[in-house]
């Protein structure tokens, strides 16, 4: 799977997600919230998926225990996972990895990494190149970035 | 008006390279149909049935003559001559070529316009009252709020891929001439019982085929929390709003089905969250904003002109269009003039190139460079000195302007319908001409008074036909084209949904029909009832007994 983060850099790895009824591997891997739930107890996984019509904030989820925590577009149009970005960045205080999967586009780069998504699995058909040059498509924003407080609405009042 | 500083133009050119290189990728084959799609939306841009649309944000109506004068070279050199301005205070220009369209949005940005989010699941241009700063019923000028609401919502990353479009309209007087009840967010400028200013909120208010007067969600929010809470209201129906069905994806259908008790919880709990953070506008940030729209250098001397009085009693043309097209202004010796894009032949709210030359130069010469676009799709020149009108009238005559017809029945909002639009049933300019026709007699129009008569192309709405006095509906039968009148439907503050007529009519019928509703308004009113207040004081039954029998 080919991963771009925030800072440009490309990682190639193998760090699948598992079907709620297949075995879980040794190996790095994610696995579905509602397997989670259900075996409640288990050894906390490396990943974990949440689908995008998860209330993030009434989950009460160690969140601060997971490297990464993925988020999902199943289509590219359906934005919910933004908002839950910005909630586990801004106020349930996840600092792991931030991955967003499924129908990840150039063109939704800039929004996703400014809601505090620092990694994206490009879909196949896309250009690495352009995706990175994409992450910084603007130069400037109004509304901040998830915890930079770096948005021109904040900065002219400060 | 407002001025962009540094971080403005930036993020409007940065902009126009995006499209640019999303458009050449489009054609070059590397950017699908099905992605190049919300892209172009993103920024105005949408296919249509001869050829692709450009809709152009004009910020809550406001415009200088040098933006206008933009649009005219855009209409001339881009288009076919001419431009199309919209109930959303926007313009559309309807014969673009596609691969041309990355430089018409530089050619806007170079006079500090854009088509940022004037289509798509996004939030789109905030509209407010084409009086404002010169209404005398208003509390404080709107605008200031309308371009802090415009910034806040540009680009911003949480919201640019909505269950669905998302309007929001601003009105600070008690005579709501913004819409404000039919927009998914309405906010209405208010003052509590302490003296203290902020916003009475609207939520879930639209047009289309579920329309919806919007219930309050807020009776009072302060200022400096305006933007905190539309964050707010904008992630419970970022979350919640409904994707499975796109004519279930307004957040007027998420408010109905949650209740509007739930959903305003829902909005509190996470606005308790966000109140008092980096998006709190201090007093300071406001009266900056405020700054940019200060009154124009107003002649502290000026007064009514006797030479004007002269030429009405002398001129009835002129006297007619003084009384019908021109509006009181707060300020002594000012009047504000609405320029008519209703005359009788043409598309409503069309206007050439030539006559938006016109009205830039007129702007220029007697309105100090402003002018304003309007809900009903005219123009308006907020701030002409009264001894100014008899040349104004004369510009305005010259370039077929001057059509003495505003807030008649022949000031008809209508949509572009067949004639451009892939998702019409029908031809709305043409029956727009089959009903000038008929009330072609201004004489009548004005005995008549005050009636709003609106109309849509199809069940989309955007004709405002739900809330026409009289509302005019296209349908489709069979491959025919069939109208649905409705009756009392208003969009001021008192708005309220028309109630059906009855079995639709006929295209042979629909001037006449409107004839006959005409007729027992005229029999029924008594005093100076407008047609929409004989139709509350009388009901439906009398309508259909001459309609139908």
């Amino acid at each position: 799977m080919t991963i771009l983060l925030a800072d440009g850099t490309v990682l190639e790895r193998d760090c699948p997600l598992i079907e709620d009824d297949a075995p879980q591997p040794d190996t790095a891997h994610a696995i579905t919230l509602a397997r989670y739930q259900a075996e409640a107890g288990g050894p906390t996984p490396h990943a974990l998926s949440v689908g995008n019509d998860a209330d993030v904030q009434t989950l009460e989820l160690p969140w601060a225990s997971f490297k990464e925590v993925w988020l999902e577009f199943p289509s590219f149009v359906e934005g919910q996972a933004y908002s839950q970005a910005r909630l586990l960045r801004t106020r349930l205080e996840y600092r792991g990895l931030l991955l967003a999967h499924g129908d990840v586009l150039l063109d939704q780069l800039f929004y996703m990494r400014r809601c505090g998504f620092d990694a994206f699995a490009l879909r196949d058909d896309q250009s690495v190149t352009a995706c990175r040059a994409a992450l910084k498509q603007f130069s400037d924003a109004y509304v901040s970035a998830a915890n930079q407080n770096d948005g021109i609405l904040a900065r002219r009042i400060a | 008006m407002y001025q962009y500083d540094q971080y403005d133009q930036t993020i409007v050119d940065e902009r126009v390279a995006q499209f640019r290189d999303q458009t050449h990728r489009y054609l070059a084959g590397e950017l699908g149909e099905d992605e190049f799609r919300p892209l172009r939306l993103q920024n105005g841009l949408y296919v249509q049935r001869f050829a692709p649309m450009l809709r152009v944000a004009i910020p809550y109506g406001l415009l200088s003559s040098t933006q206008l004068r933009k649009l005219a070279h855009i209409a001339d050199t881009y288009d076919k001559g001419y431009g199309h301005f919209t109930t959303r205070q926007n313009i559309q220009y309807n014969w673009p070529k596609l691969e041309t369209v990355p430089d018409i949005l530089e050619e806007l940005a170079s006079v500090q316009m854009h088509a940022i989010q004037t289509s798509g699941n996004c939030i789109r241009n905030t509209t407010s009252d084409h009086l404002a700063g010169v209404a005398a019923d208003e509390l404080e000028d709107p605008r200031p709020y309308c371009e802090i609401i415009r910034q806040w919502s540009t680009l911003h990353p949480e919201f640019a891929f909505l269950p669905r479009k998302f309007k929001i309209a601003v009105s600070a007087a008690p005579q709501d001439r913004a819409a404000t009840r039919v927009h998914d967010i309405g906010l209405h400028l208010i003052e509590n019982a302490d003296g203290e200013r902020g916003f009475k909120v609207f939520v879930g208010g639209g047009l289309g085929r579920t329309p919806v007067i919007g219930p309050m969600i807020r009776e009072f929010l302060p200022k400096q929390h305006l933007l905190s809470y539309l964050d707010a209201i904008l992630r419970v129906y970022n979350q919640l709003g409904r994707r499975d069905n796109k004519y279930k994806a307004r957040i007027k259908i998420l408010v109905r089905e949650t209740g509007v008790e739930r959903f305003t919880e829902l909005v509190e709990a996470e606005w308790a969250h966000l109140k008092e953070g980096e998006l709190t506008l201090p007093d300071s940030e406001l009266r900056r904003f405020e700054a940019y729209f200060e009154p124009p250098a107003y002649d502290t001397n000026a007064s009514d002109s006797a030479d004007t009085e002269r030429r009405a009693a002398n001129d009835p043309k002129f006297a007619a269009w003084l009384t019908h097209n021109v509006a009181e202004h707060k300020v002594a010796g000012y009047r504000a003039v609405f320029v008519s894009l209703k005359a009788p032949g043409e598309a409503p709210g069309d206007a050439t190139g030539e006559q938006m030359r016109c009205v830039a130069d007129l702007a220029d010469a007697h309105s100090f460079g402003e002018l304003r676009v309007t809900h009903d799709q005219n123009l308006l020149l907020a701030d002409v000195p009264h001894a100014d009108l008899p040349a104004v009238f004369d510009a305005l005559a010259a370039q077929e302007l001057a059509t003495p017809n505003i807030g008649s029945i022949s000031d008809m909002i209508c949509c572009p319908g067949l004639d451009f639009c892939s998702l019409a049933n029908a031809g709305s300019i043409g029956v727009a001409n089959e009903l000038n026709a008929v009330f072609d007699d201004l004489d009548e129009q004005y005995d008549l008074g005050e009636l709003k008569l609106k109309m849509s192309g199809c069940m989309n709405g955007c004709g405002h036909h739900s809330v026409g006095h009289i509302g005019i509906l296209g349908v489709d039968k069979k491959g025919e084209e069939w109208y649905q009148l409705t009756l009392g439907g208003a969009s001021t503050q008192d708005a309220a949904l028309g109630d059906r007529l009855g079995a639709s009519v006929s295209r042979a019928d629909v001037a006449s029909t409107v004839r006959k509703l005409v007729d027992v308004y005229v029999r029924e009113r008594e005093g100076d009832e407008r047609f929409l207040d004989t139709y509350r004081r009388i009901g439906m039954q009398p309508f259909r007994d001459e309609v139908y029998t």
